[in-house]
């Protein structure tokens, strides 16, 4: 049970003030003068956690095991690329297309699938990221395994992001409205909805939570997440290609979600921290990097199968 | 006509190389219930040590009877290691392992072996027929008749012997087969030997035939190798081998007919067709989702 629920509504507001703290921390990392590679890596941390907080509603809170986030993040940052390029859309819509576009592909993926559980659906998810491989490859217009390039640099209103610092805001703002989406969402009916729909779907239908909408709905919003940092990756490399979509990629996502705890919020984030950020430190080890990451796994599932921050309930 | 006689002809052998990956896997997957991801990753890094051995000098048969020692040294070490203490843990635990345990694999067969594909050197005959104007190899037919063998001879085991009746127990009820009497634990590792060591001999047939081995072909294997078992059902044998057939005859046709380039599509739009409509595969037994 989270530390927070135990002690009541001051931990609450605590924790709150706690939340409010690294956030400004965050903030001024970049003013304090932390070297350009930590600001550099600490994006890329803020493009994963929407991704893996997308994940974390799906498969922890929901119980679908959803294996294409990187594709719908994929569908998001082609979306972005292939607006502002070839039709010289702004910034904020362009976003909104890819949060829109990646989202009711998310829906789409869901509708087609919301029969198949567990380890049919972990491989056909898998196999749907395979499919949009292959489009992006292949299709005439998506660029090929060279992708699209000349993202321009985006402007928010009188805000012109082009320098690492501004992109290191701009995930993170990415990352803040994802949190504060998830932490809505988990304090919700629907939040309790799709935890009931996890633990026993059928005797969740018994108390009038139907499935099907659900579990949509929550892969939509998923999607919308994984959208959203889908564009900002698109303005951030200023260009998209096949290789940041790949079925590692959403192995990867799903990692982070285990090992920072299936069903917690914050183990998502961690996750998503852990995972980028120590292969990108331990240069040393890169090359051992996925291989340590699947012992971690092995590892987590004999040994605490909840991950770092989950509860315990879900090891059951 | 004759081309898509000489489709038919490609998609078959290259389908009796799923089915031969996909009954082995389907062992497992019939066994114990739970994707064993690992499969492919299994038979690729045998296959590779397969390779090392030939290019060390070692003979052919020499080296494949090695690669089928290490492909069931693996398979028992990952299930007592990855799968075993999770037995009786949540539906979600074997499957995540098993995730790991394929990326441990890829890893290191990348270490070792380097990312690119390589050549698979072998003295079976590389000749061929030609008849009434399709052209038929060598290889083809051997493909073809090994899985066939190997999935004849296994279905006989698992229906007729007494191993098989044991794994059958198991697999209707682990707890009570134990207390029957039955080792539990060394028939499941019998299971994974000789599924590990199936996957070898099908990951041979494949590198000869494409003469090439990489280290993804573990994970492709895995995919198609599970589309095939759940084209066919789930926990039949006869199913796999005609699944893996019919995904191989369809990945053909799709890619020759509709666009070439695309055989992941097809695979996947198949398998999602298939389980929206018939879940349960061609032949498989009805089985209660487990959600």
């Amino acid at each position: 049970m989270p530390l927070s629920r135990v002690l009541g509504a001051k931990v609450r507001r605590f924790a709150w003030a706690l939340a409010l703290l690294v956030a400004l921390l965050v903030c001024l990392l970049p003013v304090v003068g932390v070297s350009a590679y930590y600001i550099f890596v600490s994006t890329v941390v803020f493009l994963y956690i929407p991704l893996a907080i997308g994940q974390n509603l799906v498969t922890g809170n929901t119980g679908v095991l959803s294996m294409g986030q990187a594709a719908l993040y994929g569908v998001g940052a082609y979306v972005t690329a292939i607006l502002s390029t070839r039709y010289g859309v702004s910034a904020p819509l362009a976003l909104v297309a890819a949060v829109v576009a990646a989202g009711l592909a998310g829906v789409a993926i869901a509708l087609t699938t919301v029969k198949v559980y567990g380890d049919y659906l972990f491989i056909v998810t898998l196999g749907v990221n395979l499919i949009f491989l292959d489009i992006v490859n292949q299709a005439p217009g998506a660029g090929g395994a060279a992708g699209i390039a000349g993202v321009p640099a985006p402007s928010l209103g009188p805000l012109r992001i082009m320098t690492p610092t501004a992109f290191f805001y701009f995930g993170f703002a990415a990352v803040v409205v994802c949190i504060l989406l998830a932490v809505v969402i988990l304090r919700s009916r629907l939040g309790r909805a799709m935890e009931a729909v996890r633990d026993d779907a059928l005797v969740a239908g018994t108390l009038g939570l139907r499935e099907m909408p659900i579990k949509v709905g929550v892969s939509g919003i998923a999607g919308a997440m994984a959208g959203l940092s889908g564009g900002v990756l698109a303005y951030f490399l200023t260009f998209v290609g096949p290789q940041d979509f790949t079925t590692t990629a959403s192995l990867l996502i799903f990692e982070m979600v285990i090992i920072g705890g299936l069903g917690s919020l914050w183990g998502s984030v961690l996750g998503a921290v852990l995972l980028i950020a120590i292969p990108e430190v331990l240069r040393s080890v890169e090359a051992y990097s996925i291989g340590i990451g699947g012992a971690a796994i092995v590892v987590m599932m004999i040994f605490r199968p909840q991950g770092i921050m989950g509860a315990r309930s879900i090891a059951r | 006509m004759t081309t898509l006689v000489q489709q038919i002809i490609n998609g078959l052998a290259a389908g009796a190389v799923y089915s031969l990956i996909a009954v082995g896997y389907n062992l497992v997957y019939g066994l114990l219930g739970f994707i064993n991801f690992a499969h492919g990753d299994v038979y690729m890094f045998s296959t590779f040590a397969v390779l090392a051995m030939v290019l060390g000098g070692v003979p052919f048969w020499v080296a494949v009877f090695g690669g089928l020692c290490v492909a069931a040294g693996l398979g028992i070490a990952i299930e007592r290691i990855a799968y075993r203490p999770l037995r009786r843990a949540n539906r979600m635990a074997p499957t995540v392992s098993a995730v790991g345990v394929a990326l441990v694999l890829e890893n290191a067969a990348q270490l070792i072996w380097g990312p690119e594909t390589r050549a698979f050197p072998t003295p079976l005959p590389q000749g061929l027929i030609r008849t009434h104007g399709v052209v038929l190899t060598y290889m083809q037919i051997i493909i073809f008749g090994t899985a066939a063998f190997l999935a004849l001879a296994l279905s006989l085991a698992v229906y007729f012997s007494a191993w098989g009746r044991k794994l059958r127990a198991i697999r209707d009820d682990l707890p009570t087969a134990e207390l029957m009497g039955i080792r539990v634990n060394r028939i499941v590792s019998s299971v994974y030997a000789l599924g590990s060591m199936l996957g070898l001999i099908s990951g041979v047939l494949f590198a000869a035939y494409y003469n090439s081995v990489y280290v993804t072909m573990g994970f492709t294997g895995t995919l198609n190798a599970f589309t095939a078992a759940v084209i066919g059902g789930i926990g039949s044998i006869s199913g796999s081998f005609i699944g893996g057939m019919l995904l191989g005859l369809v990945q053909a046709l799709g890619t020759g007919y509709i666009a070439s380039g695309y055989a992941n599509t097809v695979t996947f739009v198949v398998l999602i067709a298939l389980l929206l409509f018939r879940p349960n595969g061609l032949l498989g037994k009805a089985v209660i989702n487990r959600a």
